[in-house]
């Protein structure tokens, strides 16, 4: 499993994909940034706390979530996609290691990649507000959202896994990967979002209850409430947002059923 | 004798499709075995069961002496390199990186066999060029290459001539013979390319409708193939005739040409021509092409 890693890790960092998104990705986040700060210039900051929500610091440091699906389907076809485009699976099998180790292998190397890119994303905008802005010594709420974030990235991982894994190929498995998502975030979003916010009155506090676990267990959804919790919260007329835990179950249910998809199929 | 990979029954169906019924073949050590049959016959289907890409339906094989539902199978595979179909390369990397990450991926120590290999499959001077830039035959070393790597005792290659040039074609058979000769590798190569497969097995499997039609050395098939006369003449009516008169068994093989499997008196066949005014233009002797004795094996029409 260690030369698996091993294996996978070198690859990874000697792809260009991941270079490319890791030094991209976080200038969405700064952009945002700097809109805010054109958006909210001349205004009076009162104290430094003020001055940190008026940049909304706290959220633009997550906006790179709002495009999370699209980059990890791009990110796994260009990393376990190729090991199916360019034979490199085949190797592994005909070397002798067994498939439970290789899915692991490759679970465990796309999840790091995802959260490397994620963290960095984090981290580089928020060094630039504090820089900006400064700091008002809260590490509570950013690293709280941070944590947050880890679990739906690591379950969208495994779930565009599964999807390659299904397909058998990288296209149709990115393909795959990508309209169900989105086709799960907007089908739901449409049907319980519009009936919250439109016919609030009918909606019950369990059906609420409800709402928010399956918005957990969707990572796409869950992820909305990190890059956008002050105004998701207001349409839904919401003061929690959901736990991320739920997010563990849909990275565990989609880590067993890709690994048992795995061993079972034919490979070419 | 001594045998590196046993099947026995080995059936493999997908749906309503059965691509390997009963399959029994023996791969002796040491040797090069040349796996022969049409396409569609069940040649891939048959080395992806042994590499472990697919399970079978029904049946078992042997490699090193451990049956493929033993959990020791998995070391045993340490022992082969395969070049399955389309070489395995990562196509954005060198071939020294290709061979880097094979090297790590089978846990080696560490890189000092790269130059080696690289060598012995005459890819030493591609330097920072990655695997996408290659020619068809710079790639099939190359997945050849990385076969090789970690020293296996058995390499299957899977039609590894397919879509190469005349050069490419030679450059291969030379690197397989010399592995063979060389590093006692036993070889499976599959192919229905048969002439240049007959200038390489030592031994045969011939496959067809996903079973094994008939296993013999190089020596049996030499013996098994008929021997003809390959005759040309001016007017082959005429010899036809002859021919007939004479109750020899013959084949035509174009409006000057025959073949004779018989053994026959030259000088009376000239003589017996001679009446019509047909003259022999050639006269010289040749063994049966495997291909012939394929065909005669499963069946169809020769070409030869």
């Amino acid at each position: 499993m260690i030369k698996l890693l091993r294996a996978n890790f070198f690859k990874l960092f000697c792809s260009w994909s991941f270079w490319l998104t890791l030094f991209i990705l976080p200038f969405i986040n700064i952009f945002v940034i700097i809109n805010g700060d054109r958006t909210y210039k001349g205004l009076e900051p009162r104290s430094g706390l003020d001055r940190w929500n008026l940049g909304m610091c706290g959220e633009t440091c997550f906006s790179h979530l709002m495009f999370l699906t699209y980059i990890i389907v791009l990110l796994m076809g260009m990393f376990i996609g190729d090991e199916y485009a360019s034979g490199a699976l085949r190797n592994k099998i005909i070397a002798g290691y067994s498939r439970t180790k290789l899915y692991f292998s490759y679970l465990i190397a796309g999840v790091c990649e995802s959260l490397i890119i994620d963290l960095f994303c984090i981290a580089v905008p928020f060094i630039v507000c504090c820089a900006k802005y400064g700091f008002d010594g809260d590490w509570g709420t950013p690293g709280l959202m941070t944590v947050s974030s880890l679990p739906p990235v690591a379950a969208l991982t495994a779930f565009t896994i599964l999807c390659i894994i299904f397909a058998g190929d990288r296209t149709s498995g990115m393909v795959i990967a990508f309209l169900t998502d989105l086709v799960m975030y907007y089908f739901f979003d449409w049907f319980f979002l519009s009936k919250l916010i439109n016919e609030p009155e009918k909606v019950s506090a369990a059906q609420k209850k409800l709402y928010l676990i399956i918005d957990a267990l969707l990572p796409s959804s869950f992820v909305e409430w990190l890059y956008a919790f002050g105004m998701k919260a207001h349409d839904l007329n919401m003061t929690h947002a959901p736990k991320c835990g739920w997010c563990c179950i849909t990275l565990a249910v989609m880590t067993a059923a890709g690994l048992m998809q795995f061993r079972k199929n034919d490979l070419k | 004798m001594e045998y590196v990979l046993k099947t026995n029954s080995l059936t493999k169906k997908y749906r309503n499709f059965t691509a390997l019924d009963n399959l029994s073949m023996n791969v002796p050590k040491g040797s090069i075995y040349g796996f022969v049959g049409r396409n569609g016959a069940g040649k891939t289907t048959l080395i992806r069961l042994i590499c472990g890409l697919q399970r079978p339906t029904s049946g078992s094989f042997e490699m090193f002496g451990v049956r493929n539902t033993d959990r020791k199978i998995l070391e045993q595979r340490r022992r082969v390199g395969a070049v399955v179909e389309t070489p395995s390369i990562y196509l954005g990397m060198t071939a020294e990186e290709n061979l880097k990450m094979q090297y790590m991926t089978l846990g080696l120590p560490d890189y000092s066999g790269i130059p080696e290999l690289l060598k012995l499959v005459r890819l030493s001077d591609t330097g920072r060029k990655t695997a996408r830039n290659f020619s068809l035959g710079m790639k099939q070393r190359l997945g050849i290459a990385v076969a090789l790597c970690g020293n296996p005792d058995m390499l299957i290659l899977d039609e590894p001539i397919n879509g190469l040039d005349p050069q490419g074609i030679i450059e291969i058979r030379e690197l397989i013979l010399k592995l063979n000769r060389e590093r006692d590798i036993t070889v499976l190569i599959s192919s229905h390319i048969l002439d240049e497969l007959s200038k390489l097995a030592t031994h045969y499997g011939f496959i067809d409708g996903g079973r094994i039609v008939k296993e013999m050395s190089a020596e049996e098939l030499e013996k098994a193939s008929r021997k003809a006369v390959h005759i040309e003449v001016t007017d082959i009516k005429a010899l036809s005739m002859v021919l007939e008169d004479m109750g020899v068994e013959y084949k035509l093989i174009d409006d000057r040409t025959a073949d004779i499997y018989a053994k026959f008196n030259i000088t009376q066949l000239t003589k017996a021509l001679m009446p019509s005014g047909c003259e022999v233009l050639s006269i010289n002797e040749r063994d049966e092409s495997l291909e012939s004795f394929f065909i005669s094996l499963v069946g169809g029409e020769s070409h030869d």
